[in-house]
């Protein structure tokens, strides 16, 4: 009884911070509409700085003070320099606040290194009330927290700021019209959320130790809290945070401990099965539009070659001829890594081609695909060819199961839990027994060769996978062209007209999330047999978010885009040979100036400079004087980015 | 009967200062670069005056109002309100110099009560004060009982007639010189359109506001401009004083350019 009164305290502070991390997020994501990747880090660098100035003798309040003053200062620039440049697009949005993101983690790191911290404070220390002792900081926390709740929910329903906050985040275009100026609106809603995000870190930095590479676990939970609440809804998220908190702090307490990680994930999913739309269809219902944009924006007319599949051909000559000129084997193993990663990649693009959704979650196919066969093989000593045979059916079966429960999400959301959902995987991956824990497993290979291929490294497999490529494009390039396949794209166009039409987009998502998953735990399996061992560190929050950085880089619809990013972002940290400290930084710093420059991804960028170029030529040597640059919208509904219509 | 009022309503528009509010002069510009949606249009505005826009879908109706508006970077001509150049201000700078603005598909806020969605607006640096905006609300509300009896409910619990009355209560809230209405009988019944244009009167008679109205209904215009212009394809034709035109000659003039637009912009 006792014992259970002690779990439940510990619960209890846990899930004021939780509470905090859920509310900024909903303000952050919900009211300011800003995609902020790093937010979780913000807890992180308020925890540590508040640590920092603590250490070196400010006091105790000046010191929490101090912590979340410095994050509302880096939230202020990050937004005001980075972020409100693709407000209107929320997938760059998405990579860009990585690439913010990769840039913080490594200057935490820098700092003040990559050890854990905790706040030593004169609130340390316990009180006994019979046998149950209660920590100083609870009452502190969970003070803070009510304080905190209490005056959002005032500023956000009473005052005039929330209402223009309120405004601005339903209607944009609307606001303006009446003298709103949303973007200084937007930018102090971020700021706040940002602010409430460093709260949070100063008080858990009271109680346990910070880990500064723990972003992106910080920014799942906050978004597994605020999603169980409905996001925008306060009280929603203090629900959420306890509920969470305490299942957590529950399953540590009684021996769960492998599958603690695994407990957010739970309780999203069971909130999809029975909201299946999300909480709050608003944030939904208006990123998909944002979406709608980015589709609409990419169909353009252009005689373009790069548009087209033949060019994927013309790579693969390349590909293939490319080891002949002799490369380091380092080098082979990059490229032979970047191709199985392409074919991930290309999933990905199958994915969204099929049905316009960009998931994030192939990481969870992939991992399942490259486990599952290692299992088999190694573990359960099966055959070789059955295992890669069932290892594929299942991944088909998962991947069905999981787009059936995502079959009514769109756009954001759908982005944010396919993450949630391959990094809840991962998590599980490292933890369990099965799948080896943290070492992860090794295949031996009692079949040194098949077909004359020699696995675990070497030039056969590099070829191997460049054939596997190349089939799985033709693959793709034979379902976009099917009957099925175009249904599906004119889903994805319409899906309103569709169904007037009576075609409902569920079966199609169903079969287009199968056959992704299957192509995922292809690269899978490829990938445990280029390397005869698979660990769960490769599939890490940042190795899940690269894949459909890739697809996004290359160019979401471009037939090449899938293989060019593949190759930039594999080749590129390859060559740069810096250590591992600045490489992150520089890594980070490509990849917001590549989505700051070229947002719907690299291939559609040098194809319009092209059309362009091929523009003004015309213009200017006399053909046509009169010639338009080339950026004529043929297809879909044109919605001018800077108005934000709603529908 | 309607005539004769109206008659009396002219005469009191032309005895207010003929000094221009508004005056749009050349302006052209459009979405996709290089491709005008609008071309070279003009109009203007006087104190105190109703003008009409009359033209169908896609005639470049709302292109219009969100150049003169400030949506739109106009690329060519100047758009001068108060003898200010507004050409390049941006919305939420134009709004507080006077101008109210109902949009296209009215765009109440569903996440705001109705009376919060009247409080919203930005007064204009004309207005009086906090007390003269608390007289004003009260004005609507008693011009306007069904905002009252739903002003805590959310904004999207009203009927479309009702939420197009919201939306000019709202641009009034503002306290501005000119009031533009982008296709205020857009999904309305004819017997609330009546309403809509009644109102539209009064709020002119009473305040001396000038009022924009951007329409595809021919006789709106009729009712209650003292001129139109008429727009297609992008162009805005001569203006056309009251009793100058005739029903008819309206519907050939705007029915006759229609259809070749072939513009992909909305409105």
């Amino acid at each position: 009884m006792n014992e259970a009164i002690q779990v439940l305290i510990g619960g209890l502070s846990l899930g004021a911070v939780y509470f905090l991390l859920g509310a900024g997020i909903s303000i952050v994501f919900g009211q300011s509409r800003t995609v902020n990747f790093a937010h979780g880090q913000f807890l992180v660098i308020a925890g540590f700085s508040a640590w920092a100035a603590k250490r070196s003798g400010v006091p105790l309040l000046a010191a929490l003070l101090f912590g979340v003053v410095v994050v509302g200062v880096i939230a202020f620039v990050v937004e005001r320099l980075l972020l409100r440049r693709v407000i209107s697009n929320p997938f760059t949005a998405f990579l860009v606040s990585l690439g913010i993101f990769l840039i913080l983690e490594q200057a935490v790191v820098s700092l003040w290194g990559p050890a854990p911290e905790q706040i030593a404070s004169p609130v340390n220390g316990s009180w006994s009330v019979g046998a149950i002792s209660i920590p100083k900081t609870t009452p502190v926390m969970i003070g803070s927290a009510l304080v905190i709740g209490i005056g959002l929910v005032f500023i956000m329903q009473r005052s005039r700021i929330g209402r223009m906050i309120r405004a601005s985040a339903e209607d944009a275009y609307a606001s303006r019209y009446n003298g709103i100026n949303v973007s200084l609106v937007r930018s102090f809603a971020f700021v706040a959320g940002s602010a409430v995000a460093g709260l949070a870190g100063v008080l858990l930095a009271l109680e346990y130790p910070i880990d500064p590479t723990a972003g992106v676990t910080y920014l799942i939970t906050g978004f597994v809290v605020a999603l169980i609440g409905g996001l925008g809804s306060l009280s929603g998220a203090a629900i959420g945070g306890f509920v969470l908190a305490l299942s957590e702090t529950i399953g540590e307490a009684y021996g769960a401990g492998e599958w603690v990680a695994g407990i957010g994930i739970g309780l999203l999913i069971l909130v999809l099965i029975i909201r299946p739309t999300g909480l709050f269809t608003t944030f939904g219902g208006a990123i998909s539009e944002a979406q709608a944009e980015l589709t609409g924006s990419i169909h353009r007319i252009g005689d373009s070659r790069l548009r087209r599949w033949g060019p994927v051909a013309g790579f693969a000559v390349i590909l293939a001829v490319l080891p002949l000129i002799g490369l380091g084997a380092s080098t082979l193993n990059t490229l032979e890594v970047a191709l199985i990663f392409a074919i991930v990649a290309y999933s990905i693009a199958l994915l969204y081609r099929l049905t316009g959704l960009l998931s994030f979650g192939s990481g969870l196919s992939m991992g399942l695909g490259a486990f599952s066969c290692a299992i088999l093989v190694s573990s359960w000593d099966w055959n070789f060819w059955l295992s890669i045979v069932v290892t594929l059916v299942l991944c088909g079966v998962v991947g069905a199961l999981v787009g059936l429960l995502l079959s009514r999400t769109r756009g954001l959301y759908f982005l944010i839990i396919t993450f949630a959902l391959a990094d809840g995987a991962a998590l599980v991956e490292q933890n369990a027994a099965i799948t080896g824990g943290s070492s992860g497993l090794t295949v031996t290979s009692n079949f040194d060769s098949v077909f004359g291929i020699t696995f675990g490294s070497g030039e056969s497999i590099y070829y191997l996978s460049a054939v596997v490529l190349a089939i799985v494009t033709l693959a793709i390039w034979l379902i976009t062209r099917s009957n099925f396949g175009q249904r599906a794209q004119a889903i994805r166009e319409n899906e309103k007209l569709a169904a007037s039409l009576g075609v409902g987009p569920v079966g199609y998502i169903v079969v287009a999330f199968a056959l992704s998953s299957v192509i995922a735990g292809l690269g899978g399996i490829l990938y445990l047999y280029q390397d005869l061992a698979i660990t769960p560190g490769l599939f890490t929050a940042l190795a899940l978010v690269s894949l459909p950085l890739m697809v996004i880089l290359g160019g979401v619809l471009s037939p090449t885009g899938p293989l060019v990013g593949a190759l930039v972002l594999s080749l590129v940290p390859h060559f740069l040979n810096f250590n591992t400290n600045a490489e992150t930084y520089v890594y980070g710093a490509i990849i917001i100036v590549l989505m700051l420059g070229a947002q719907s991804g690299l291939v559609p960028y040098v194809d319009d400079l092209w059309l362009r170029l091929a523009a003004a030529v015309r213009r200017h040597l006399g053909s046509d004087p009169e010639a338009p640059d080339g950026l004529l919208v043929a297809t879909g509904e044109f919605v001018p980015r800077d108005l934000s219509v709603r529908k | 009967m309607l005539n004769g009022s109206q008659h009396a309503a002219d005469e009191k528009q032309e005895a207010s200062e003929h000094d221009c509010l508004l005056a749009v002069s050349e302006v052209s510009t459009g979405y996709v670069k290089n491709v005008k949606t609008i071309n070279s249009c003009s109009l203007t505005v006087e104190r105190g005056q109703i003008v009409g826009v009359l033209g169908s879908n896609n005639a470049g109706k709302t292109t219009l109002i969100r150049a003169i508006t400030g949506s739109l970077p106009a690329w060519e001509g100047s758009i001068i309100f108060n003898g200010v150049d507004i050409s390049k201000y941006p919305v939420e700078k134009i709004i507080p110099l006077g101008v109210g603005v109902a949009l296209e598909g009215r765009r109440i806020f569903a996440s705001l009560s109705v009376e919060e969605n009247l409080l919203l607006p930005m007064p204009s640096k004309a207005s009086k004060g906090n007390s003269s905006r608390k007289k004003l609300l009260a004005e609507i509300y008693d011009v306007m009982p069904d905002l009252w009896r739903h002003r805590n409910a959310s904004g999207s619990a009203l009927s479309g007639g009702q939420q197009q009355m919201l939306a000019i209560g709202r641009a009034l809230m503002v306290e501005p010189q000119l009031l533009v209405l982008d296709e205020p009988s857009l999904g309305l019944s004819p017997r609330f359109t009546e309403h809509v244009v009644e109102l539209l009167r009064s709020i002119n008679s009473r305040y001396q506001m000038a009022i924009l109205i951007a329409e595809q209904l021919v006789w709106i215009a009729s009712e209650v401009s003292s001129k139109v212009y008429v727009m297609s394809s992008g162009e805005l034709g001569e203006e056309r004083k009251r009793g100058e035109w005739s029903e008819r000659d309206l519907s050939d003039a705007y029915l006759g350019g229609a259809g070749d637009s072939g513009d992909p912009s909305p409105g």
